[in-house]
């Protein structure tokens, strides 16, 4: 997070606290009230120096930065449940961008502390709107405050819902990242999440595990279905499941509907059915055969697929398919 | 369906092992009538499973006529002479705290605490695993609880398993809203308890049918929303075999193999096209 660039509030926030940041920031205010404010406009300012000033300031006073007041604007929807309006006349689009200036700021500057006991609450809202109001990318810093939340004991279940729920399988990899930390509690939040992965528990160390993730999004990355469940629906979630029917025939699908996306021939779907009446298991041994011919052999593939169903078997997964 | 012993259970059984209990003729009912296999190796272990179902289905009505409220783990709160209140939001056993009176106190002064419906869902499966084992054992194996999300306890297993046909009264369920409303992450999903005759127990939204629980999260959807809130078809229920085992519950040194149990059906065994 970032706190490289100190200015005058956030040094008296680091050294000093709350407390004294409010006592000294009312003294300048009395002293000098555009000093005190243009202090709050500085871009440095980080959002907990904002936060614990909120009750001496008001959302729409013309004197603060719009980032300012769309932050305070923010506070009061999260804690208040008002409505988040916007505080001037603006283009709609200029709105938006305003907007996500704003949640970012938040998010970068504060999310790493803890001011109050509203505070947890109105950094997640700020993650939830880029995320799901703005369509923003932020997965990778969400990851990180879980993380970080996680070692401090503090709260993280509805980013990490969120995280679930965001449909991005890549943004596992983020996850992989805390399978290297020094600290076991990074290593054993990173195995929960990702243990869903066939042999990620199972590895001997955190690389191995990394590498584990890493290969089977390569293998199975088109083949995804978003399953919608995370850590609120079930103590061990399964967040996305390899379409087996897909990947045996090498057509990938929308993760939401398992819709291919382009039409089946009537060869396709002929085999299709055949696959689909096969024990499960044996489905994923022989989509997995099928995957890596078709990444390595592509031609070869082609002749393996125009062989009948059991001829597939016998000659790649020898001893399956006899009574 | 049921089986014991790799055998289906006979009709005549399903008599003898309702008894007077409503409650246990109407899940061991579910059980013989459903698609899905229940298969336990030891008779005990059936009966384990029918009390504890039984109890989990009554305690949710009792924490439904309790005074616990609804809240989001930001808010949580709790009767801090038997738990210590986590910054998580989670509740820790008091270390001079009796496990089963603390527990206890969670439906007997409601006006003390406040949750989540997860951690609503694992204090139900500790009453009910009180109510079936008694209070002295259960102070004895679970002297260390910690009440938070679905945190997991070694003591209290679970598994998740496929529902392809119906659930079971004593089933754990989960209403998924995907197109929630940011501002109200809480309105995501409901976990509810199935109770008899169709009817669920979500803490925050009550008993109702899955309908009913529907509706609730479909007013909490963003603007815009086309995707309702749908149950999904998974169960979290107790591993009643490992768990007698952890409570020395008779019949436990004889455990369910549910290995064999098609748990894991695949994604995609419908045709993805028209």
């Amino acid at each position: 997070m970032n706190y490289t660039t100190p200015g005058p509030l956030n040094d008296v926030f680091r050294t000093h606290g709350t407390e004294e940041l409010k006592k000294i920031w009312k003294k300048w205010y009395r002293a000098d009230p555009v000093h005190a404010v243009k202090q709050l406009n500085e871009p440095d300012l980080v959002f907990p120096v904002l936060y614990t000033l909120k009750s001496d300031l008001h959302k729409d006073d013309q004197q603060l930065s719009l980032k300012n007041r769309l932050a305070l604007y923010h506070i009061e929807s999260i804690i208040n449940g008002e409505p988040f309006h916007f505080p001037m006349n603006a283009d709609f689009f200029e709105q938006h961008h305003h907007g996500i200036h704003c949640l970012r700021w938040i998010v970068s500057t504060g999310a790493t502390e803890k001011v109050d006991e509203h505070y947890t609450a109105v950094v997640d809202g700020a993650c939830l709107h880029l995320l799901h109001h703005f369509n923003e990318d932020c997965l990778g810093e969400i990851v990180d405050i879980i993380f970080h939340r996680h070692r401090a004991g503090e709260e993280r279940h509805y980013l990490l819902s969120a995280f679930y729920d965001a449909n991005e399988p890549q943004s596992l990899l983020y996850v992989a990242r805390y399978l290297y930390s020094n600290a076991p509690e990074d290593v054993v939040l990173a195995k929960k999440i990702l243990g869903f992965i066939p042999g990620v528990k199972e590895a001997r160390d955190g690389r191995e595990s990394a590498e584990t993730v890493a290969h089977w999004l390569e293998s199975n990355l088109p083949y995804l279905i978003h399953t919608g469940e995370n850590n609120d629906s079930f103590p061990h979630p399964i967040p996305y499941a390899v379409h087996t029917p897909a990947k045996y025939l090498g057509v990938p699908i929308d993760r939401r509907t398992g819709t291919p996306y382009r039409g089946m021939t009537p060869i396709e779907r002929e085999r299709w059915e055949q696959f689909i009446r096969l024990p499960h298991a044996l489905q994923v041994r022989l989509a997995a055969h099928s995957e890596q011919l078709r990444r390595w052999q592509r031609q070869r593939w082609r002749e393996w697929m125009r062989q009948p169903l059991q001829e597939q078997i016998r000659l790649s997964l020898p001893g399956e398919g006899r009574p | 369906m049921i089986l014991l012993n790799g055998q289906p259970l006979a009709p005549e059984a399903l008599t003898t092992l309702g008894g007077q209990s409503a409650s246990a003729r109407e899940i061991l009912n579910a059980m013989a009538t459903n698609r899905d296999v229940f298969a336990f190796s030891h008779i005990n272990i059936l009966q384990f499973d029918i009390r504890l179902r039984a109890a989990l289905v009554q305690a949710a009505h009792d924490m439904n006529n309790s005074q616990v409220r609804f809240a989001t783990f930001y808010y949580s709160k709790c009767n801090e002479k038997y738990w210590i209140l986590t910054e998580e939001g989670g509740f820790r056993l008091r270390q001079d705290a009796s496990p089963s009176a603390a527990i206890n106190d969670i439906f007997h002064n409601g006006q003390l605490y406040a949750f989540e419906c997860a951690t609503a869902m694992v204090i139900l499966l500790f009453k009910a695993v009180m109510t079936a084992i008694g209070s002295a054992r259960f102070d004895a194996v679970y002297r260390n609880i910690y009440l938070w999300d679905w945190h997991e306890d070694e003591r209290l297993p679970l598994v998740i398993e496929t529902v392809a046909d119906h659930g079971i009264p004593g089933d754990i369920r989960y209403f998924k809203n995907p197109q929630v409303n940011p501002r109200t992450p809480q309105w995501q999903g409901e976990n509810a308890v199935e109770l008899p005759n169709g009817y669920y127990y979500g803490h925050g939204v009550g008993i109702k049918k899955a309908d009913g629980v529907i509706d609730a999260l479909n007013k909490n959807r963003r603007a815009g929303a086309t995707v309702s809130a749908y149950l999904m078809n998974r169960a979290t229920r107790l591993d009643t075999a490992r768990l007698a085992m952890i409570t020395g519950f008779p019949g436990a040194s004889r455990s369910t193999d549910r290995s064999w149990l098609n748990t894991s059906v695949g994604y995609g065994q419908r045709p993805f096209y028209g």
